[in-house]
């Protein structure tokens, strides 16, 4: 599983995933509590000071991922500033693109695996039983093999609907798409009903 | 229980593999995604309890930052942005969808899939998505109402399209009204 991680190694790569959680939560709560202008503008450039550490490709990596957030962030100042509460548009802006890129700096320096393992701890913390913990962890890894598998029947559905038809196939995949990996999921449980997975 | 876990790994899947289809684009220039098809699918084919399971499944999976939503973004992000009342709306509104077909005598029959669809689908993860982006973005409702409206023609097709899928899935295999 490696997600939005950067395979370039940065030294926040070394940090425990839980501990980064914790300072996600702070700093998105902070500036979502208290949202102004100057603190919003300020908590960006923090994480954006913060992104310069492991070097400038970093940076532009957190920029990437701040384009569909600027974009709205742009929209909500100008939406603002034609209602007259210009001070309003800049304070959720300032503080919508330093949470994403606060949020975002964390996914891309963390497995998904050390953070579910954070959240499998975090559930045991809380008394939630290992049986339904270990559920969870099948689903995921379930829905992983699945994603890859309904892509390739999709392809192969478009294929052999293009072959057949000059009409665009679009829509129309879906529901054979279903019905197919309806009866793949059968297939699995009956697998896992075999190997005894969930006794 | 095996069944019931796969299939609700395979929905968070179809959800994830929408996400990958090319968007359409509405004559109003407002892009058409087919990941919430695949929420209401998730609503109408695995009822209220499992269908909202798939869909915090998926959801688990993109905080976890994993590149499934449409558009290939993933990660905390997405979760701090205005269309966190959407996301939030979406398992919610899985749970009504199955709820309303579920009051139907054939819950995954085409007019029971579309009032759940409806309802559901359009109805609760509007309302959420609005509240969000009045929270997020710092706007009245009245006027987030305005920036969701244009995407009701869309949520509609969508609509439909679950329906006539839900009952073709039903007419197909009959016993999966009975098993989910």
């Amino acid at each position: 599983m490696i997600g939005a991680l950067s395979a370039r190694p940065t030294p926040y790569h070394a940090m425990s995933a839980g501990t980064k959680l914790v300072m996600l939560c702070v700093f998105c709560t902070t500036l979502g509590v208290m949202r102004m202008v100057a603190t919003g503008w300020l908590g960006l450039g923090v994480v954006l000071i913060a992104a310069t550490v492991p070097g400038l490709w970093f940076v532009r990596l957190i920029l990437r991922d701040l384009r569909g957030s600027a974009l709205i962030a742009v929209v909500i100042v100008g939406f603002q500033w034609l209602s007259g509460r210009l001070d309003l548009g800049l304070a959720v802006a300032g503080t919508l693109l330093a949470c994403v890129a606060a949020a975002m700096m964390l996914s891309r320096t963390t497995s998904p695996a050390d953070l579910l393992d954070v959240l499998d701890r975090w559930l045991g913390r809380i008394g939630l039983p290992a049986r339904p913990r270990r559920r969870l962890s099948l689903a995921i890894a379930l829905t992983l093999r699945f994603i890859p598998a309904l892509s390739a029947r999709a392809a192969l559905l478009s294929e052999a609907h293009r072959a057949r038809s000059p009409r665009r196939v679009g829509w129309r995949l879906v529901g054979p798409l279903a019905l197919g990996t309806l009866d793949e999921a059968d297939t699995a449980a009956e697998a896992l009903r075999a190997r005894a997975f969930l006794e | 229980m095996e069944r019931t876990l796969t299939r609700i790994a395979l929905f968070a899947a179809l959800i994830a593999a929408l996400g990958l289809l090319p968007r359409l684009t509405l004559g109003s220039g407002i892009p058409l995604t087919a990941q919430s098809l695949g929420i209401m699918l998730a609503g109408t084919v695995l009822g209220a309890r499992n269908g909202a399971l798939a869909v915090l499944l998926f959801l688990l999976m993109v905080a976890l930052g994993l590149p499934l939503l449409a558009g290939g973004r993933g990660g905390l992000g997405v979760f701090a942005g205005p269309t966190l009342g959407y996301l939030v709306g979406f398992p919610i509104g899985a749970f009504v969808i199955g709820l309303v077909a579920s009051r139907f005598r054939h819950r995954m029959s085409f007019p029971a899939a579309l009032a759940g669809a409806v309802v559901g689908g359009i109805g609760v993860v509007t309302v959420c998505g609005i509240f969000g982006m009045s929270a997020m973005m710092g706007v009245s409702l009245v006027e987030a109402t305005g920036f969701a409206l244009p995407f009701l023609p869309g949520d509609l097709i969508k609509a439909v399209l679950a329906a006539a899928i839900t009952a073709a899935l039903w007419k197909a295999r009959p016993a999966l009204a009975r098993t989910s």
